[in-house]
């Protein structure tokens, strides 16, 4: 795929499915905890648009530090859902600002969960 | 049947997690699908005998096409020709001794009233409900009874094989071999077992009957 | 918990019990009662006959046979479909996504949230627990909603309205952290299936 860059300087740079892979994973990486390893990107055309699809697992205290401290899953970022909607956005946000690359939408399906207590991850 | 004590009153009130009102009225608890979920887990699928059921009607009409598919395209029969086996049918009881008819037919009889039986019966586990007002809970009865046996045990002050208890759907059996020499509290007994009982509330909430031997056990 | 159809087990089975019980009565009968054989050679010879006779009408023309056989190969091959269908559908339905939402926020796109998530999360609260033996969850399929069967295998003489209560403020955790209440299914059991017996037995 081809992309004007920002500056004024005649001529396109492609930017080939690998690197635009690696920019998704590692952004879906950061807005959901995880190591960018473990989340899977597949991509999509949609009319000329891109349309990116991961799969990935999502960090979330574990169920007993929530019941002695209900205020861990906001420290978390909230419930996963409204993290996983707000990533939608961050995702496409940070894509589009590396690579220039058009998404249409941004599919995430949590695949499992990575338990983190207190920096320690089991 | 002789019941020691009667279970009926059970103390209401929403404070207390017994209360028949949080699971008996699933609205309340925004699930509309748990009293479906909890008839269901309390009694039997019957997939068992669906599952002998099909099979032996898949290989009864197994059979029957390829005698028929055979004789359809017009090649002789596998092991007995339709036309022919019709012909025996129909001139029965002739040709068969009649003890081994009848032991056949008694065998089918009892078979089919089995599965009737399976198919009417409601097939109850031995399980209880337990009130949650979160989720549908199901407690297997050997898992009331350890619970309740153990409560027995230091009630009475004897040691695990004094005691055995017995759960079934409406009914608590104690039984218990008392310590040769030390008197035991059939009336404490009672009110502990009973007592623990209260606290899991499960429905049906079984009566509570307390046996205690006439022989003690030795210096336990 | 699962997708098994118990009504239609009930009806089939019912079916299928009344017709062997019908066969295995003439059967008896037939051995024992003289009035009932001589019925049932009056009857079923005639009644054999008469498709007979049908199927000389019915030929196909060309070949010696009749079509009525084709029917009953078909007949008899929709039954046996059927029964593998049925027999299929015993003991369905486990299912893989607790959460989906299409379109949430400000960009297109899925939201779906894995059974795995809420599988993990319980079976590490879980584990480790002294009072029990062992502990498992699943994600199921209920009349088209997801639903959560939990799985766990106290140890003897542990109290189970207690268990229930934990495990029920687990569940409540796990609703907080993702984001939604899924029906969840309990079941405080002892290992080995709980029999049809009237009562348990235990020390």
């Amino acid at each position: 795929m081809s992309v004007a860059t920002g500056r004024q300087l005649a001529g396109h740079n492609r930017i080939n499915t690998q690197a635009l892979t690696s920019v998704a994973r590692a952004a879906a990486a950061e807005a959901l905890g995880v190591p960018a390893q473990d989340v899977r990107a597949d991509w999509n055309d949609e009319d000329g648009l891109l349309a990116l699809s991961l799969v990935t697992p999502i960090a979330i205290p574990s169920l007993t530090s929530v019941l002695r401290d209900p205020s861990r899953v906001a420290s978390f970022g909230g419930p996963i859902q409204d993290r996983t909607v707000a990533a939608k956005a961050q995702i496409l946000r940070r894509v589009t600002e590396l690579s220039g690359a058009q998404l249409s939408r941004v599919d995430i399906r949590i695949s499992g969960a990575t338990i983190t207590d207190g920096g320690r991850v089991r | 049947m002789t019941h020691a004590a009667s279970m009926n009153e059970v103390p209401s009130g929403p404070e207390l997690p017994g209360n028949p009102g949080t699971y008996a009225d699933p609205e309340s608890s925004g699930e509309p699908g748990r009293q479906r979920i909890l008839a269901r887990e309390t009694t039997s699928s019957r997939a068992g005998a669906a599952v002998v059921a099909a099979i032996l009607v898949i290989a009864v009409c197994g059979y029957a096409l390829l005698e028929t598919a055979v004789r359809a395209v017009g090649q002789p029969p596998w092991l007995i020709d339709p036309q022919t086996a019709a012909d025996q049918v129909t001139a029965l009881p002739a040709g068969v001794p009649p003890v081994l008819l009848g032991t056949v037919g008694a065998i089918l009889l009892a078979a089919g009233v089995g599965f009737v039986l399976a198919a009417i019966l409601p097939g109850r586990r031995a399980r209880h409900i337990l009130a949650d007002p979160r989720a549908a809970v199901v407690v297997d009865d050997e898992v009331i009874a350890s619970a309740l046996a153990r409560r027995a045990r230091l009630a009475a002050n004897v040691t695990q094989e004094q005691v055995m208890v017995v759960v079934s759907r409406r009914e608590v059996q104690v039984n218990v071999r008392p310590t040769s020499g030390v008197p035991l509290s059939t009336g404490d007994l009672q009110a502990a077992v009973e007592a623990e009982l209260r606290d899991m509330a499960p429905e049906p909430m079984p009566a509570v009957r307390v046996n205690v031997a006439s022989s003690g056990v030795i210096g336990a | 918990m699962n997708g098994t159809p118990r009504v239609l087990n009930r009806i089939l089975i019912g079916i299928f019990g009344l017709l062997l019980l019908a066969v295995g009565l003439l059967l008896v009968l037939l051995a024992a009662v003289p009035a009932v054989a001589a019925w049932w050679q009056g009857w079923s010879s005639e009644a054999w006959d008469r498709v007979r006779t049908g199927s000389e009408s019915t030929r196909i023309p060309g070949q010696s046979e009749s079509w009525l056989w084709i029917v009953m190969v078909l007949l008899l091959i929709a039954v046996i479909v059927a029964m593998v269908a049925w027999l299929a559908q015993q003991g369905k339905g486990r299912s893989n996504i607790l959460v989906a939402e299409d379109d949430a926020g400000e960009v297109p796109g899925y939201v779906r949230i894995g059974g795995g998530v809420a599988e993990q999360a319980l079976r590490a609260a879980l584990a480790g627990r002294p009072d029990l033996a062992g502990a498992t969850v699943a994600t199921y399929d209920f009349r088209g909603r997801p639903g959560l069967r939990i799985r766990v295998q106290p140890r003897q003489g542990v109290a189970p309205h207690l268990l229930a209560a934990e495990v029920s403020a687990l569940v409540e955790a796990l609703d907080a952290v993702i984001g939604r209440r899924t029906p969840v299914f309990i079941h405080i059991g002892s290992g080995a299936r709980s029999r049809f017996g009237r009562a348990e037995r235990v020390r």
